[in-house]
């Protein structure tokens, strides 16, 4: 009856107060967080812009002009080569051109060269720019399509192995960790472990990272597990879980990093955009509430 | 403020109790209310409303959380002004969708009678307890904030049929709870 389930509807706005206000507390949290990191991530894109500017001007810039005049010098060096070699004679040219072509090749531009010189030596030119070509895309690429960072991991096998959820990740790093499943709601996660050592979640914006959290050994890693060297301007500690736990960060209440431990474990949040103290420190307090 | 000084205003018979009241609950307030009237319009009568029965409340009144006791004020306030609005088509909107929901509940339309086992509060506030936090959260936010179904699946970052999923099994449980305290089939 319609009198009935209004009245049930009715009911239902006098249960517990506990109950509305967990409700409360939650909207709360997310909205705070959310706006903080949407402040943080406008203001850390905008330094990324400025960042990048700077890195193409200082480095990409003198590099790749660097490298167009190399080889600009190069085609002009092989080219005089090749014209002095096919007005000295039909030999000196197959000889310059066995240099700068494969053997099979060679035979053909001899065969060509003695029929028309001129000809041989374009196809040399052509083949030593096609050359210039790919060694400026290759170039390039290392210049521009690969950072830093993954210049050095392709050189050093990756300690991470990518894991489908959570569970799997403890269960390779033999470390417990729970995140509850409303906790950054709004991101992705990337679960990662380290066989024994270590556990690692990023959380995702998209393809942007937002922060990361780690939990691993004392014993294996020191008491630093964040893997942050920048040197910070401001700093402050809490108590988490009865540990000492050092925040940091360039402005007051902005903050970018955290890391403590028990003793056993070292802990670790890192941010790609500062956040206040308070959302760091309930992050630091989620990964304790086990 | 601290929501502790904002009561003192109120036992001082402050003004000031209801401004500040208003600068930290506000908009959040505001948010139940338009969810329920579905007008911006309606939403702050019903505000002015949930402000004065607040003052006539407190005292004697000490709320040990002023957030939950405000939202309780403004949702009664809202569906009463919807009841008078809409007495003889109530609940143009969502409500509709929500009561037929609520209905699935109660076997043959009964509920149980004041004074023959349980009350009504009693039983919800048990079945709540008995909630997994997760389906808990999605029910009351369902059913006491009148959020919608993709609004609580993107809220939770979770799809909408898990959202249908858990409400229909928290449903199926509060059924068998009102059974249980003397509802017969």
């Amino acid at each position: 009856m319609k009198t009935d389930k209004n009245t049930l509807f009715r009911a239902i706005g006098e249960i517990d107060e506990k109950y509305v206000s967990e409700i409360l507390e939650e909207d709360a949290s997310a909205a705070s967080v959310i706006k903080s990191f949407d402040a943080a991530r406008a203001a850390t894109s905008a330094k990324k812009k400025a960042s990048g500017t700077k890195k193409f001007l200082m480095y990409y810039l003198p590099a790749v002009a660097g490298f167009l005049l190399c080889a600009i010098i190069v085609k002009s060096f092989m080219t005089t080569k090749v014209s002095e070699s096919a007005s000295a004679g039909n030999s000196m040219a197959t000889s310059d051109c066995a240099a700068a072509e494969p053997a099979a090749a060679s035979e053909v531009v001899y065969d060509e060269a003695e029929t028309n010189g001129a000809e041989s030596m374009d196809a040399t030119t052509v083949a030593i720019i096609d050359e210039d070509e790919d060694s400026t895309q290759s170039d390039s690429g290392a210049s521009f399509g690969v950072g830093e960072e993954d210049i050095m991991i392709d050189g050093m096998p990756n300690p991470f192995v990518d894991c489908d959820s959570l569970e799997e990740a403890c269960e390779i790093a033999g470390i417990d960790l729970e995140i509850p499943d409303d906790f950054g709601f709004e991101f992705e996660r990337i679960y990662r472990a380290m066989d024994g050592r270590m556990i690692e979640v990023i959380f995702m914006d998209g393809s942007e990272e937002v922060y990361r959290i780690r939990k691993g050994l004392v014993s294996e890693f020191g008491e630093d597990i964040s893997g942050d060297y920048n040197e910070y301007s401001v700093s402050s500690e809490a108590r988490i879980a009865g540990c000492r736990a050092e925040l940091f960060g360039n402005f007051e209440d902005e903050m970018m990093m955290a890391r403590w431990n028990d003793g056993t474990y070292a802990y670790s949040v890192t941010c790609e955009d500062p956040i206040p103290e308070a959302s760091m420190i309930g992050i630091m307090n989620m990964m304790m509430e086990q | 403020m601290e929501d502790s000084a904002i009561i003192d205003l109120y036992f001082a018979r402050s003004e000031n109790a209801i401004k500040e009241t208003a600068t930290k609950y506000g908009k959040m307030l505001m948010s139940v209310s338009v969810r329920i009237l579905r007008s911006m319009e309606d939403a702050e009568e019903a505000l002015s409303d949930t402000y004065m029965k607040t003052w006539n409340s407190i005292p004697p009144t000490r709320p040990n959380i002023l957030s939950a006791f405000l939202t309780k004020i403004v949702r009664n306030v809202s569906l009463d002004k919807l009841d008078a609005m809409h007495a003889d088509k109530r609940g143009a909107g969502m409500i509709p969708a929500i009561l037929d929901e609520l209905e699935e509940c109660i076997a043959d339309n009964r509920l149980p009678v004041p004074g023959e086992g349980m009350e009504l509060r009693e039983i919800l506030n048990s079945f709540l307890e008995n909630e997994k936090p997760e389906s808990r959260k999605i029910f009351v936010r369902r059913y006491f904030f009148g959020s919608d179904v993709k609004e609580i699946a993107e809220f939770y970052g979770i799809g909408e049929s898990k959202v249908k999923m858990s409400l229909a099994r928290s449903r199926e449980r509060l059924k068998s709870c009102l059974e249980e305290e003397g509802v017969t089939v």
